[in-house]
């Protein structure tokens, strides 16, 4: 009726074409291409790049204290013969223990107190070690040789327990091992057998590569050196940009903040990752351990772009399943403190994830859309951490690890809190324990 | 291979730009920008601002594109519209808001129910015609006839009356109408 003519009028117009503004193409190409760009050539790309020194530094810091005491232990071993064994460890133990905890009082501040009350109580322990030597060996093979045979465990065991038991036996067998572990290895060490366990389990550190949070079960499969780790940590970032709003974060919407419509703006937020890990660790000998294990990783990203009544407001979740590997290294422990450096890499899969989109026109949510997202890239990225451990049990402490991480560009569209913050920091916590 | 042949197919076009296929990007833009620039002009008579629009609108598309979910032949082409026209009413909101009640002169002194016959008018006049009508007129029409809204979402979406938006849209179809019965008159002249 009247609407007829209009209608026919649509009809009409459905075809209908004009030419293309010139060069808008063009534009819309340089648009697209102008986003990475754009995205470096932000200013905090130079705290980006500060940040990544200083994780990397921290990384090749470990790798050259490893290699350091690798040399160091060859050398000491070779020239050492058996007959010397007896007398020297603890002789040389008190020593080195006595310069460590030196050492350890300068450098570790928070922990000074503990270390001098420690060095106190352990000398005249250290002295009396040569009684004992026997559990000594047999403390200092398990850091560094894990027998495997379950005789060999139950040894242990009575030796933390305190009690001389008969394990002279091990003595002759393990001598290298021991003299290793009191003259390289044994800075701080004290050897004193009840505590050497303790500190062991205090020595397994968090397996956490990445900055982000997570929690960590650490279960060691390995006779005595067996331990689990249950941590779970929630990622600190001090970095502001974590949880604010930014207009660059998100290559694709990022284009249209670029673009000419002022009137649009993207907002991406980033929300902390949750994690959570299952971690064994192997001890290669008593200050140095290697641990890898499974973490899961959970993401999520809120993502809002367009104008007031016209938007798209995007909730992006994804689920990462990554393998760890990660060398720890004690610098000092005792009965109840223990600090630690470990330092790794972790590659991580997305196994899933979703993206859901209301897409909003004129005030009203006109259609909703769900996207699964599947990205066959492998999220790689190297980290380092400091541990502190306080002991509240003889096999259960709970620990503090701040780090840093980096995860490299994985070469996938998604965007992540690990694009937005390659470099970070990060601060877990946890708790830990072993099993015998 | 022979599935880039189809071009003309917006389910394959769109099933490529999900694969990930750049080249279908280009392709997408190439089938449609001649209609999307006409739908443009018809709301936006400034050829810079007609151009941000489009720019803006098109980056639009290709970013949100995975997001869109394919409902049979001619969905993608009004998405497409949609997201353009969202940008289109966005901008004259925002930037021409005070035009649109600016704009009361030249009603047209017809009868409402004057139908024309527009079989024989070509589009780029119709397309002309609109181009010259006040913002206010020219909004609302587009939007009732073609995006085909309600007064009632029309007026939400510009901020003005319900009854406002349907006085504009009576006045820009007069208009129309007259200036349709004004060319067939002046091509019947020329014809003489």
């Amino acid at each position: 009726m009247k609407q007829d003519w209009t209608n026919q009028l649509r009809d009409k117009m459905a075809g209908y074409e004009e030419p293309a503004p010139e060069g808008l193409w063009d534009e819309i190409e340089k648009s697209l291409d102008s986003i990475p760009k754009n995205k470096k050539s932000h200013k905090t790309a130079l705290i980006t790049v500060l940040k990544y020194s200083s994780a990397t530094m921290a990384a090749v810091a470990l790798c050259l204290i490893g290699f350091f005491f690798i040399n160091k232990r060859n050398y000491d071993h070779s020239y050492r013969t058996s007959s010397n064994m007896i007398s020297e460890p603890a002789n040389k133990n008190i020593a080195i223990s006595k310069n460590s905890n030196i050492s350890v009082y300068n450098n570790i501040l928070a922990s000074a107190k503990y270390v001098n009350i420690k060095k106190n109580t352990s000398n005249p322990n250290t002295y009396s070690a040569e009684k004992d030597f026997s559990r000594n060996i047999l403390n200092n093979e398990v850091y560094t040789e894990l027998p495997t045979k379950k005789e060999e465990k139950t040894d242990t065991i009575k030796s933390i327990s305190g009690k001389d038991n008969t394990t002279n036996k091990k003595e002759y067998n393990y001598p290298k091992h021991y003299y290793n572990n009191t003259a390289l290895a044994g800075n701080l060490h004290h050897v004193e057998n009840k505590w050497d366990f303790n500190l062991y389990v205090s020595n397994i550190p968090s397996q956490e590569i990445n900055n982000n949070s997570y929690s960590s079960l650490l279960m060691a499969a390995r006779n005595n050196n067996s331990s689990m780790d249950i941590c779970y940590g929630l990622m600190n970032d001090p970095i502001p940009g974590n949880k604010y709003n930014y207009e660059t974060s998100d290559p694709l919407l990022n284009v249209q903040s670029n673009s000419l419509s002022k009137e649009n703006k993207t907002k991406i937020k980033h929300k902390q990752p949750v994690r959570f890990g299952i971690t064994a660790k192997y001890s290669l000998d008593s200050r140095w351990a290697i641990e890898t294990g499974v973490t899961y990783t959970y993401l999520t990203s809120d993502i809002y772009s367009g104008a007031d009544a016209n938007n798209y407001q995007s909730k992006q979740k994804l689920h990462y399943i990554g393998i760890p590997i990660n060398a720890i290294y004690t610098i000092w422990n005792n009965k109840i403190i223990s600090v630690y450096i470990s330092g790794g890499g972790m590659g991580e899969y997305c196994i899933d994830g979703k993206l859901t989109t209301d897409y909003t026109i004129d005030n009203i949510v006109e259609s909703s859309a769900d996207e699964n997202i599947k990205d066959n890239h492998i999220q790689w990225s190297i980290n380092s951490s400091i541990g502190f451990q306080y002991n509240f049990l003889p096999h259960c402490g709970i620990y503090i690890e701040p780090g840093a991480s980096h995860h490299f560009k994985d070469g996938s569209d998604i965007q992540t809190i690990y694009k937005e913050h390659p470099t970070d920091f990060s601060l877990k916590f946890g708790i830990r324990f072993s099993i015998k | 291979m022979f599935k880039h042949a189809a071009v003309n197919s917006e389910e394959e076009l769109y099933k490529r730009i999900k694969a990930n296929d750049k080249s279908a990007i280009k392709e997408l833009y190439t089938a449609y920008i001649g209609f999307l620039s006409a739908v443009c002009y018809r709301y936006i008579t400034d050829k810079d601002d007609a151009k941000d629009i489009l720019q803006n609108s098109i980056l639009k598309i290709i970013t949100k594109i995975n997001t869109f979910e394919y409902r049979g032949d001619g969905s993608l082409k009004a998405w497409m519209t949609k997201i353009l026209v969202n940008e289109i009413l966005d901008f004259i909101k925002h930037k021409e808001k005070s035009n649109i009640f600016s704009c009361d002169t030249d009603i047209p002194d017809m009868e409402d129910e004057y139908a024309p016959q527009t079989e024989d008018i070509p589009p780029a006049l119709i397309q002309e015609i609109l181009r010259q009508m006040p913002l206010g007129y020219r909004t609302v029409f587009n939007m009732y006839v073609f995006e085909q809204k309600s007064h009632k979402q029309i007026a939400q979406v510009l901020g003005i009356k319900e009854s406002s938006s349907a006085s504009q849209y009576l006045r820009a179809k007069r208009l129309l109408a007259k200036r349709i019965k004004e060319y067939k008159e002046k091509r019947k002249e020329e014809n003489k």
